[in-house]
């Protein structure tokens, strides 16, 4: 028997949800600040409009919903599905008072690109964007890859006992200290600590390739929020191509794949355990699949004949493969040049890159490593048992910060996600080509959105038609949700109409 | 048990880089293979 929705979910709900957004209105205190100092003077009254937009809304809801209880687990996993979607709509304001999205629908996908940290996009006339709304597309993306409520549990939301549930529903399972709270923190330092030698390194690698300072910084800055957030925006239409730069390139990838490291490993490394980063799982997987996968992917374009130099396979080909892999999404070649040069082999790599994904409890979206070393794991398992004398004891171990015996439960939870992935991409790719788009371009751009990788074979465009804009919202939500929170909402929902 | 100190800190930023430059090595690497004529 479903129990029926209760006013007192609806207020736990709805005064949690506020909190949040009053830290979201917060943090446009940023785009504001950086208008006023360069004089943008309109830019920051589109951020002031918003902020109080969005101050309002947090504290109505505060004000009618007000509760002492603390949240349960439904409840948690509600406040996180829907603060994404009310993010998405609150953040988009900003965006489409600029007048460079064509509407606000167009603005509400970019909102959800930036804070699900996809990176595809929809803007028109990019290089004409103010610093502070270019800056507020990467501030969305940093909190996205954060996570919106580890910002609010970091900052705004002190004390919460709640708190765990909201962490939970924000698709990071692994705690890595014993109080939320403190890994919220920790995961905030980590980003901080590499948010400053990132910026710094590509910083001077532009001053050195002719940037003006405070263009080379603030780029840098950018760039480092998409790329360790696997993001995938850029200041500039052209994406990572705009700097002509093998060393810029390189920074990126280094910092691409710091981002898809999985933030409990950061911990134990910064702890002295540095010899876990080559016993790892996730780590070891990563480096299988990154080598395989673009072993394929190299195959192809020799096929194709695309790339004949090494400097140009590794620029082009490797570049593309490992922002796809870690669900990052930049680009050092045009949209189209997927579809006319690369041949379906190498596309088809590139989508199982893409599926795939980085660490768990990192930023970026997709299966994940650890799910797929386990499904591995139990495979190996199972054949093993085929394999060998009935009565000979099979266990399969694996070490993911210390040794762990692989469990039917464990294996049963990694292959769900793993076909609810699937599922999704699938999803996409099926309303990609009702809407008339070659099967193998409609998967591609599916996986990119549901993976929140960011990479685009030209699908992606303001004229693509309103249904498959909203099932990439969709996607994007989902994919980095990682179901569980948007399960609960549709859970709440029934419940609230056939409850008993 | 160890501790979050500085060096500790500096050395695992240093063997986090060193991972992430294997990865681009053996990229460049693969690429290097296939670009043989």
């Amino acid at each position: 028997m479903i129990l029926r929705t209760r006013l007192e979910d609806f207020k736990n709900i709805g005064y949690y949800l506020g909190r949040i957004m009053i830290g979201l209105a917060l943090v446009m205190l940023v785009p504001v600040v950086l208008g006023l100092a360069v004089q943008e003077t309109n830019p920051a009254l589109d951020f002031i409009i918003s902020l109080e937009i969005t101050l309002l809304f947090g504290l109505i809801l505060m004000k009618l919903c007000y509760t002492e209880k603390d949240l349960n687990w439904m409840q948690g996993m509600i406040v996180v599905s829907l603060s994404w979607v009310v993010a998405m709509l609150l953040g988009a304001i900003p965006l489409y008072l600029s007048g460079h999205w064509k509407s606000y629908l167009d603005a509400c996908f970019d909102a959800m690109s930036g804070f699900a940290t996809t990176g595809l996009t929809l803007v028109q006339d990019l290089d004409h964007l103010s610093l502070s709304h270019n800056l507020w597309r990467h501030l969305i993306m940093f909190m996205g890859g954060q996570g919106i409520v580890i910002v609010a549990l970091s900052f705004f939301v002190k004390g919460a006992s709640g708190a765990f549930k909201m962490y939970v529903g924000e698709a990071r399972d692994e705690k890595i200290l014993p109080n939320v709270i403190d890994t919220s923190r920790f995961i905030w330092l980590v980003s901080v600590v590499y948010l400053v030698l990132g910026t710094l390194a590509l910083g001077v690698v532009g001053i050195l390739n002719g940037m003006q300072p405070f263009s080379a910084f603030f780029h840098g800055a950018c760039v480092f929020m998409a790329a360790f957030d696997t993001g995938g925006f850029a200041p500039q239409s052209q994406n990572i191509l705009y700097y002509h730069s093998l060393a810029y390139e390189i920074v990126t990838m280094v910092i691409m794949v710091l981002g898809a490291l999985n933030f409990k490993l950061h911990y134990h490394i910064w702890m002295g355990h540095r010899k876990e980063i080559w016993r790892n799982i996730e780590t070891r997987a990563f480096f299988i699949t990154v080598i395989s996968t673009f072993f394929l992917t190299a195959l192809g374009l020799r096929l194709c004949g695309t790339y004949p130099e090494v400097g140009v396979i590794f620029r082009k080909g490797f570049y593309q493969l490992i922002s796809g892999h870690t669900g990052t999404g930049f680009m050092t070649i045009y949209a189209r040049q997927f579809i006319n040069q690369w041949g379906d082999l190498a596309l088809a790599s590139v989508i199982c890159a893409m599926a795939l994904g980085g660490a768990v409890c990192s930023t970026t979206g997709a299966i994940k490593m650890l799910r797929i070393g386990i499904v591995f794991k139990a495979m190996t398992e199972d054949i093993k048992r085929i394999v060998m004398p009935e009565r000979a004891m099979v266990v399969e171990r694996f070490h993911h910060i210390k040794e762990v015996f692989l469990t039917d439960k464990s294996a049963r939870a990694a292959l769900m996600i793993t076909l609810a992935y699937l599922g999704l991409y699938g999803l996409g790719a099926l309303v990609g080509t009702y809407c008339g788009y070659p099967f193998l371009q409609s998967l591609f751009e599916s996986t990119s959105a549901a993976a929140n990788v960011g990479l685009s074979c030209g699908i992606t465009q303001v004229g693509m038609p309103a249904l498959l804009k909203l099932t990439y919202i969709f996607q994007m939500w989902a994919g980095r949700l990682e179901f569980m929170s948007i399960f609960a909402l549709a859970g709440f929902f029934v419940a609230a109409v056939k409850g008993k | 048990m160890r501790l979050q100190t500085p060096l500790n800190v500096v050395l695992g930023i240093t063997i986090e880089v060193v991972y992430a430059l294997a990865i681009v090595l053996a990229g460049f690497f693969i690429g290097f293979v296939f670009s043989l004529r």
